[in-house]
């Protein structure tokens, strides 16, 4: 039995925490973001998975992390495109799209994956350009923290800068202004002359970048290679967290950290006799208390 | 057959054409060989092998060519079958939903844990064989509807509330699923992660021995004609559908709003449960599964196709389970990948659920005179 004290003095334990936030925390930004102009993006799980996708093949076949990143990227912003052109534009059901954009994404990296590489299960046959870590020489002094906070990969660091820009962009832009009116109340918005439409597309579009970036994370963070389905449902645990920290910026962070302590602490615990699958389904048990907790709490009369 | 011929069912034809242009069209394009001398040569091999692949895909649950001769393809026949009964079941489960304007997405996930705990019962009991069929199903739906009371307790305090709880419950009953079928039934002297064999009283009857061609998709289709009857026939089928188009005219005209959600999205829960058992009590006299069979997300697509109308939900499970079975058999004799029928699900869901699309006055003005034509 693994001692739970050996796990939490260990800093390698925080240190993954950190590293495994990064895809969630991107991700749930993106949430965030999507749902306080009122259109929650389900496809999150998708987008991650297709610019994880198309990240890895771009920089393999230009050998250059900055055209994988900007392939990445381009991949996440074509996926919101069809995903606000079929719900916005055509009226599809958004939620239902947005399963589409998942079963598209699994299915197009399957059948792309073995159409271009001859392999069915990864692409490790390219070598695909990896984001560097960064040392800070400055974290050298600090003994516990330096272990967990330094050496963490570029993206790490862009995941935590995002939560401070999304902050800014809701609380200090006409933007962020908007996002809410039109989240919040459709009808005031336009009355007042805003094009709900634009800006939900606007939100969708910013929450699939992000997304995109998280997705990269997983294919070309530490590993330089892509496997099937490799987001494993991470998209969904973003979704989660936004429902869990509500509609401001540092609840979800928190929540999001949650989410990655469970992670890590699933990792930790696999070594102990803990079955995995237990400690694996905690956010979702999690997730769903809340909701229904805060469901039975607000007592919403919107249905009745 | 007036209705077959609706425009919303050429519509649906439309686009499932669309769908597998594309699909061609991406097989093509995957089979160029940038490397041959000319691009011309390139294109005709890229086409020959294309065509090839596609003959597989579209004809192989029929007929299987050997040897220059044409024979009917009884085994991938029987699978095609075999793959329509929970297809039709877990559309049937969402069409109800669906049918309600309740977004409960938790087919997947009741599917899953009612075959566990039906297997379970396949393991444990022992009973005359048609008692121990008829107490595993009910089992499997009991644990189906079981998880559906959050979400629908959900959707009855917010609009939209049971997506989220709903996917959720689709997690945690997978993973719950997992452990406790490896503490539980876990046949430790197997390599694999699978359960012990099933009770012999458990096996479900089948039409073919050889083929492992089972019953349960004449369940289903009974199930169907049960589902159709209720929605349309009935006046709670009328309260339904009410509740669907709108939810606050149904409240004034004095439909009890919650006990109506409830009641539908737990009769939904009860036959998404039972659609996956068949095939382990049928098929495989086993539990099986490492990862969810994802039948509960299929369900999506086929109620969808089916416009939510249950009496053409096997029609369109049995198409899909069609291009399910030719996908494999393509997967398995040629190099392109049966994963493309995901791309050809989405591409049809994604369309079929534009209602601005295809579907203008222009449109529908159109096709109407071509039908006026035909007709005349």
């Amino acid at each position: 039995m693994v001692n739970l004290i050996d796990i939490l003095s260990n800093p390698s334990f925080y240190a993954t925490i950190i590293r495994v936030s990064t895809p969630l925390l991107l991700a749930s930004m993106g949430a965030l973001i999507a749902s306080l102009a009122g259109t929650p993006n389900v496809a999150l799980e998708g987008i991650m998975l297709f610019s994880a996708f198309s990240g890895t093949i771009v920089s393999a076949l230009s050998q250059s992390l900055f055209m994988g990143l900007l392939g990445g990227l381009a991949s996440a912003l074509l996926l919101s495109i069809i995903l606000c052109v079929f719900s916005l534009k055509y009226k599809a059901n958004i939620i239902l799209t947005a399963i589409a954009i998942n079963i598209l994404s699994s299915g197009l990296t399957a059948f792309l994956l073995s159409a271009v590489s001859g392999q069915k299960g990864n692409t490790s046959s390219f070598q695909s350009a990896v984001f560097p870590q960064i040392h800070f020489v400055f974290l050298e002094k600090l003994p516990f923290l330096s272990e967990i906070l330094n050496n963490q990969n570029a993206l790490t660091y862009s995941a935590y800068a995002s939560v401070f820009v999304v902050f800014l962009l809701i609380r200090k832009t006409p933007f962020g202004t908007h996002l809410k009116a039109v989240g919040e109340n459709p009808e005031a918005a336009v009355s007042v002359g805003l094009s709900v439409n634009k800006i939900k597309a606007m939100a969708l579009i910013i929450s699939g970048l992000l997304a995109g970036l998280g997705g990269m994370f997983l294919s070309m963070g530490y590993i330089s290679w892509f496997t099937r389905d490799m987001t494993g449902g991470r998209g969904w645990i973003a979704l989660a967290a936004q429902a869990l920290g509500g509609k401001s910026v540092i609840g979800v962070t928190l929540s999001a950290l949650l989410f990655s302590t469970g992670e890590s602490l699933s990792y930790s615990l696999q070594m102990a006799n803990i079955p995995n699958e237990l400690v694996q389904s905690i956010p979702f048990v999690m997730t769903i208390v809340v909701l229904l907790v805060y469901l039975k709490v607000s007592d919403h009369r919107e249905r009745l | 057959m007036k209705s077959l011929l609706s425009i919303r069912s050429i519509r649906v034809l439309a686009i499932i054409l669309l769908a597998l242009a594309v699909a061609y069209l991406l097989t093509i394009f995957s089979h160029l060989d940038v490397k041959t001398v000319s691009f011309f040569e390139g294109l005709t091999s890229a086409f020959d092998r294309t065509n090839d692949a596609f003959f597989l895909f579209l004809t192989s649950p029929f007929i299987r060519v050997f040897s220059g001769q044409i024979h009917f393809n009884m085994m991938s026949f029987s699978q095609w079958l075999n793959q329509t009964t929970p297809l039709i079941l877990t559309g049937l489960a969402i069409s109800l939903v669906f049918s309600a304007g309740v977004l409960n997405l938790g087919a997947e996930g009741q599917m899953f844990a009612g075959a566990v705990a039906g297997s379970f019962i396949a393991v444990f009991v022992s009973l005359p064989a048609f008692l121990h069929i008829t107490l595993i199903i009910l089992v499997s739906a009991f644990t189906g509807a079981f998880c559906s009371v959050l979400p629908a307790y959900a959707s009855v305090k917010k609009r939209n509330s049971e997506i989220l709880v709903s996917l959720m419950m689709n997690y945690l009953a997978f993973y719950l699923g997992i452990y406790f079928m490896k503490r539980f039934i876990l046949d430790e002297t197997s390599g694999a992660v699978m359960s012990v064999k099933f009770a012999p009283s458990s096996s479900f009857p089948l039409f073919s021995e050889r083929y492992k061609l089972h019953l349960g998709f004449i369940f289903a289709m009974l199930l169907a004609l049960i589902i159709w009857y209720l929605l349309k026939k009935t006046r709670w089928g009328l309260k339904i559908k009410m509740i669907g188009s709108n939810s606050n005219f149904a409240e004034y005209s004095g439909i009890h709003l919650k006990k109506q959600l409830i009641t539908v999205q737990l009769l939904s829960g009860g036959i998404a449960g039972t659609a996956g058992i068949f095939e382990l009590i049928g098929f495989h006299g086993r539990f099986l599964w490492s990862s969810s069979p994802g039948y509960g997300w299929d369900g999506i697509i086929v109620a969808i196709m089916a416009s939510k109308n249950p009496l053409y939900v096997p029609l369109s499970a049995a198409f899909l389970a069609y291009i399910r079975v030719g996908a494999q058999n393509m997967g398995r004799y040629t190099d392109v990948s049966p994963d493309l029928v995901k791309i050809i699900q989405a591409i049809i869901i994604i369309f079929l659920t534009a209602e601005g699309l295809f579907a203008s006055e222009n449109f529908q003005n159109s096709i109407k005179k071509l039908r006026g034509n035909s007709h005349g």
